[in-house]
């Protein structure tokens, strides 16, 4: 089987990810490719607890299946096949870098930068700064300001 | 060696600011304030019990406030909960410092600092024991939330409820007002920030989320801890501010590093470590209220009168 091309979008709580899903899901639909969902939580700071950290884990997952499950239903609109979806725990960056190792299939990460001016885009400045060399993947960064017509335009260009 | 003031002993300033980094990067391993580690800790060191105990709520003061910021910055905070917490724990340390001064004049309050941590420390230890080693036997248990979905309880019925919007949670005002109440008076008595007790109370009691249970935690810990300090040094006299600036000093750059650390190791190994030093400690401050007839040459000097 040839190997299909797949997007990976990470999935978080911010408006700009869905615009960087929107080119996620058009170029991979236009090349009978598909999308992987990564959604990463955070360990729990305050560990004295066992029966609190056990807690704070299912909350966390339980809310990463409900975004994960949002995500889905947006996807629907663009006919490509069923996303392949992952839940990872640790940090953000070490656990991105991690599963593209391990996860070769990955053709492209892509990530959408804020367009407010307050927005740090963390993940943005990892991966071309501190974490570049980490990166194993091309990175595409779509910008919020763009409109869903300007991406569906530019997603269509090969 | 420097002369300490308040605490009245002389003591070699680097060994405070080492106890200060070893307690901070435990704190920072474990997310946790470390009060209760640290005032045995100065105990040991010939530094008076009630000294100890109102000098680390101006340690606590200090560390929390990062945290208190940092979770705000997120929006972690439920203020309307923060507020009952606050009121509870304003009360509750203030009858507390009343409480230590009134034991501080009759002489029993070294005594009695000494014998509530022997057994805070032992509950605490054997309850962190007890859960890592059930968890560790049936490491793949999984856990959901459901248990917030469970029907009425006796709590519900308690008069004064109120919504809270930003936790999504309907309960008694008299909830949080009371366990602040019992934060703050262990606050007073003990020099804890109390987090330990306040977050699984609100996570089970409130059926609070845990991250909002955490940060809310840390904006009453501030407030009372602040009241307590104040009033320990102004009313008891028992805040050696010196002392304290080094603890914080050496505390800052620990928790540092102890929250790198935090990831490197999975949680029951941190738990049944963490578990281990408190047992150690309580065992080491039992030993110590044995051998010492603190209350005998009491007894025996007053008889003698």
């Amino acid at each position: 089987m040839e190997k299909e091309i797949t997007f990976l979008v990470i999935v978080d709580e911010s408006p700009e990810m869905y615009k960087a899903l929107r080119y996620a899901a058009q170029r991979s639909s236009r090349n009978n490719g598909r999308v992987a969902l990564l959604y990463t939580f955070d360990t729990l700071e305050f560990s004295h607890w066992k029966a609190v950290e056990d807690i704070a884990e299912a909350e966390s997952r339980e809310k990463a299946e409900s975004k994960i499950k949002d995500v889905q239903t947006f996807l629907l609109e663009f006919n490509s096949k069923k996303p392949k979806k992952f839940i990872m725990k640790g940090d953000r960056i070490e656990c991105i870098t991690n599963f593209l190792k391990e996860n070769k299939f990955i053709s492209n990460l892509v990530l959408a930068s804020s367009s407010e001016k307050s927005s740090s885009d963390p993940l943005i400045n990892a991966f071309t700064g501190k974490f570049r060399s980490s990166l194993s993947v091309p990175l595409t960064i779509i910008p919020q300001n763009l409109s869903e017509e300007e991406i569906d335009k530019l997603s269509s260009i090969n | 060696m420097f002369y300490l003031p308040i605490a009245e002993i002389e003591i070699n300033l680097f060994v405070i600011l080492f106890f200060g980094f070893i307690v901070g990067f435990m704190s920072g391993l474990f997310g946790v304030g470390g009060g209760f580690l640290m005032t045995p800790l100065l105990i040991f060191l010939g530094i008076p019990p009630s000294t100890a105990v109102g000098t680390e709520s101006v340690q606590i003061l200090g560390s929390s406030v990062s945290g208190a910021i940092a979770h705000s910055r997120k929006k972690n905070i439920d203020y309307e909960i923060g507020i009952f917490l606050l009121i509870g724990g304003i009360f509750g340390s203030t009858v507390g410092v009343v409480l230590f001064n009134f034991l501080k004049e009759s002489g029993d309050i070294d005594l009695i600092i000494n014998i509530l941590y022997v057994i805070f420390l032992l509950v605490i230890g054997s309850l962190m024991l007890i859960e890592s080693t059930i968890s560790l036997m049936r490491p793949d248990k999984t856990i959901d939330s459901s248990f917030k979905r469970r029907k009425r309880r006796f709590l519900d019925f308690l008069p004064l409820k109120l919504r809270f919007r930003h936790s999504g949670i309907y309960i008694s005002i008299l909830l949080p007002i009371l366990v602040g109440m019992i934060t703050g008076f262990l606050a007073s008595l003990m020099g804890v920030g109390g987090g330990f007790i306040m977050v699984p109370a609100m996570i089970y009691l409130f059926r609070m989320g845990t991250v909002s249970a955490i940060g809310t935690s840390l904006f009453q810990i501030v407030f009372v801890t602040l009241n307590v300090s104040i009033l320990q040094a102004t009313y008891n006299f028992s805040v050696d501010l010196i002392l304290a600036i080094f603890l914080l000093v050496g505390g800052v750059i620990g928790a540092q590093y102890g929250s790198k650390y935090t990831s490197k190791f999975k949680g029951e190994q941190i738990r049944i470590f963490l578990a281990l030093i408190v047992i150690i400690v309580c065992i080491k401050m039992g030993i110590e209220l044995i051998n010492e007839p603190l209350m005998n040459s009491r007894i025996i000097i007053q008889d003698a009168y």
